[in-house]
């Protein structure tokens, strides 16, 4: 091998070198601008808002970023003299390659290319050369950690409030539906504060944040709706996490025997110890009461009794602890299913499918007897309906056992009316409606027309919502009312495909 | 082209050359170097300063070592050309016929010490432009010309400006470079006074003759420069120039002319004799990073704000030497 073939090789094996190196180093680069531009649009979009997910944005700046750096990268590879120069520099070879290369690539004296090369191979060169192009982390490279926890943190904290007006494209819908749920979330903080729910208290500051955001539009639609969602999923987890009370806020008749009796044996207790009812009472009273609606052990309770009748008054006091707890637990228990059904409403508003699926069952405008199971007979209790169309597919039951002609499938109906039912319920006596509403549809095979609830109706249909001596279906019943005038003020359904 | 044999027996020559010299002399290294980059240039050197630094020792030292002929003319202000050049006189042959012979002066010969030439007028000073440019003298309407080689080393004091007559630009310009003699350190005084008040110092051996001389330059010659060694370079004197694009901040404000193109080849070629030197048959930045102050010190001009502040033109190259970069941007990181 001669000298110059020597010194080509040896000019190959560090332009390939330099070009890793070179690969390296924008890698880093892109990484540390990628993360400090999607911190930037992390941002951005919390001002603004966006129809996208801010976490999504992030992720396809910190790709482009990355991509176009390696793309920058590929496009600058180096050229043979350019790295002839650096690894002149490098290890100080007093311009000996670069000047040999010039001259191999000149080709008009191999002579003379031949004795620069011979002079350059003389010279005692590394073992490995190409190591002066290592890999190493530049700057940008140190920075990158920073960078990283920079957008961890924009990702995680929220901005503070009055961040932004709502936007050019703010959506109207999502912003009355954050100022409805803010002064929700108001009402349940003060209920909280003032009957001592813990929990029903910090989830009131989880809605009121998200509540906030949502009203002045720093969240797109599709990103609302997922955190509503991930909102409604911790209540619900936290609801179950209450001890005992949850079990009774999800049934409502077993609650109300259960309030009804804690409270009258609370009463009796009460009045025992300041010598207004006898312990016979109270015994008689356990006695005839279901043990589950007590929420004490009747040996627990006879003990305390028995206590009282020696003169210490201890366990009794014990016995209305723990009924005073197990009342706020069931406070606590409602506040939360409550909270979970305004989040419910609110992404139903927001025109999420599932969210009408989600729906509690209807508590029956009759009242069972006290201790009695609840009977599924038309009439007196809607139940969901097996095929997922909630409380109208059994509505539309209803009808049928009431003299109305049978209803057809629901997938059916669905190919057959556009997706839209329209089903027609009799509840009591000569008392029948007919009402609209959506099914979960088939993907990509039907289209429905999105009402949104004007503005105007709002506060007036929060106002029936919010009173619970009105039966549930019949706050359905307003629901749709307000819906179909908001139909009518719109100058045509929009049509959507889901 | 150059043949690596060569390069090694010239590297030889050249470091025989330097040991004999180390003989007499002590310390001096850089001075050194640049007179035999001069030599072998085929520049002329002006040398600048104090009293009683060896310069004039060192030169005749060198002649010694080179078997080349030395002259030495102490300018004062009454010296006149035909000093230096020579004259014309009348003479008389055999017949009785008067005829008139020039008398060469001692510019005819091979090393030629203008021991402080500021002191001399320009008309005198003037004298040795032809010489020093074209290796020959004009006496009336005959041309005579110098042996080669022929290199004239001149020096000059920088602290006695009284009575003094500073050289013009055209006449500096002819300079290959200027070189400045330090100071000895107190180790060399020691060496110093060793040497020179004790025995006679050793006498000097001719290591190199004209002839090897004449072949270690054209050997200079044919070291080679790489297209970007030579681009830096050409940058290094355009930075120089206030009104170029690469002129740096303080070149704009305190120089008025820059370094001419004979500059250039002053730092390219003294940078070849470094090479030469160094054994290498290519010019490195090195070089001419080493050879930029002594080749262009003496061709900047400073405008009056510079010389109003004081600013020396060694600032301004060592401000461009360290500011202009290497090689392009794509390769400086």
């Amino acid at each position: 091998m001669t000298a110059t073939d020597t010194v080509w090789a040896l000019v190959r094996r560090l332009r390939r070198a330099r070009q890793r190196q070179i690969l390296a180093e924008h890698a880093w680069t892109g990484l540390c601008g990628g993360l400090l531009l999607a911190s930037g649009a992390v941002l951005a979009v919390r001002a603004w808002g966006s129809p996208y997910a801010s976490l999504e944005i992030a992720g396809w700046v910190l790709f482009g970023s990355l991509a176009v750096s390696l793309a920058v990268a590929l496009w600058r590879r180096p050229d043979e003299l350019e790295v002839a120069i650096l690894a002149d520099l490098r290890l100080n070879l007093k311009q000996r390659l670069s000047t040999a290369l010039e001259f191999l690539r000149r080709g008009d004296d191999p002579t003379l290319a031949e004795s620069l090369s011979g002079q350059l191979l003389r010279t005692r060169l590394p073992a490995k050369p190409e190591r002066v192009f290592a890999m190493r982390v530049p700057i940008w490279g140190t920075v990158t950690p920073l960078a990283a926890t920079l957008l961890v943190l924009v990702s995680l904290i929220d901005l503070p409030g009055g961040a932004g007006p709502a936007g050019a494209g703010a959506d109207p819908a999502v912003v009355a539906e954050g100022e409805r749920l803010s002064e929700f979330a108001r009402q349940m903080a003060r209920r909280a504060q003032r009957e001592e729910l813990p929990r029903a208290l910090a989830e009131s500051r989880s809605i009121q944040r998200l509540a906030n955001r949502m009203a002045r539009a720093a969240l797109p639609r599709p990103e609302a709706l997922s955190r509503l969602q991930q909102l409604s999923t911790g209540l619900g987890q936290a609801g179950r996490g209450i001890d005992g009370a949850s079990t009774a806020a999800g049934d409502g008749v077993v609650e109300d025997n259960a309030v009804a009796a804690r409270s009258t044996l609370q009463e009796l207790l009460e009045g025992l110890m300041q010598g207004r009812v006898a312990p016979g009472a109270v015994r008689e009273f356990g006695a005839a009461t279901d043990p589950r609606s007590l929420g004490i052990a009747r040996e627990d309770l006879e003990r305390a009794l028995q206590s009282l009748a020696d003169g210490d008054d201890a366990d009794l006091r014990e016995v209305l602890e723990e009924l005073a707890r197990a009342e706020r637990s069931r406070r606590d228990a409602r506040e939360l299913a409550e909270a979970r059904e305004q989040l419910r409403r609110t992404r139903d508003n927001l025109g999420d499918s599932s969210a009408f699926a989600e729906r509690p069952a209807l508590r029956s405008p009759a009242r069972p007897e006290p201790g009695g199971a609840v009977d599924g007979s038309p009439g007196e209790r809607v139940q969901e309906s097996e095929s997922g169309s909630g409380a109208l597919g059994a509505l539309a039951g209803a009808g049928h056992e009431a003299g109305a002609p049978p209803p057809r499938p629901a997938a059916e109906r669905t190919r057959a009316e556009g997706g839209v039912l329209r089903p027609t319920a009799q509840f009591r006596e000569g008392e029948s409606f007919t009402t609209g509403t959506r099914v979960v549809p088939g993907r990509g095979q039907v289209t429905l027309p999105v009402v949104e609830l004007d503005a105007r109706y709002a506060a007036q249909l929060e106002a029936v919502l919010a009173k619970e001596d009105y039966p549930a279906h019949y706050k359905e019943l307003v629901r749709q009312y307000f819906l179909l005038l908001s139909a009518g003020s719109q100058p045509a359904a929009r049509e959507r495909t889901p | 082209m150059i043949e690596p044999e060569r390069l090694e027996q010239a590297g030889e020559r050249l470091d025989s050359l330097r040991r004999q010299i180390a003989r007499r002399i002590v310390g001096h290294d850089d001075l050194l170097q640049g007179i035999l980059a001069c030599l072998l240039a085929g520049g002329h050197v002006l040398l600048e300063g104090v009293p009683g630094l060896g310069k004039t020792l060192l030169v005749k030292t060198l002649s010694d070592a080179l078997e080349l002929e030395f002259a030495r003319v102490q300018f004062t202000p009454d010296l006149m050309p035909a000093d230096i050049i020579g004259t014309q006189i009348v003479m008389q042959d055999e017949s009785g016929r008067r005829y008139f012979e020039f008398q060469p002066g001692p510019v005819f010969t091979q090393l030629l010490l203008a021991d402080e030439i500021n002191r001399a007028t320009p008309k005198t000073q003037s004298a040795l432009l032809e010489a020093m440019e074209e290796k020959r003298v004009t006496v009336g309407r005959t041309g005579h010309v110098l042996s080669e080689p022929f290199m004239v080393l001149a020096t000059q004091n920088p602290i006695e400006m009284e009575g003094t007559y500073p050289l013009p630009e055209a006449q500096l310009d002819r300079f290959l470079l200027k070189l400045n003699a330090s100071y000895p350190d107190a180790r060399q005084l020691a060496e110093i006074v060793d040497r020179t008040t004790g025995a006679p110092p050793p006498p000097i051996e001719p290591v190199m003759s004209a002839a090897q001389l004449q072949e270690i330059r054209t050997l200079l010659r044919s070291v080679v420069i790489a297209a970007h060694v030579k681009d830096y370079a050409v940058r290094l004197v355009l930075a120089t120039h206030a009104g170029n694009a690469l002129a740096l901040p303080l070149t704009k404000r305190y120089a008025r002319h820059g370094a001419s193109p004979r500059g250039l080849q002053s730092m390219i070629l003294a940078a070849k004799a470094l090479a030469l030197f160094d054994g290498r048959m290519n010019l490195s930045f090195d070089d001419l990073r080493a050879c930029a102050a002594p080749a262009l010190r003496h061709r900047i001009l400073l405008n009056f704000e510079g010389e109003a502040e004081g600013i020396e033109a060694e600032e301004l190259i060592a401000e461009i030497v360290r500011e202009t970069p290497l090689v392009g941007a794509d390769t400086r990181n």
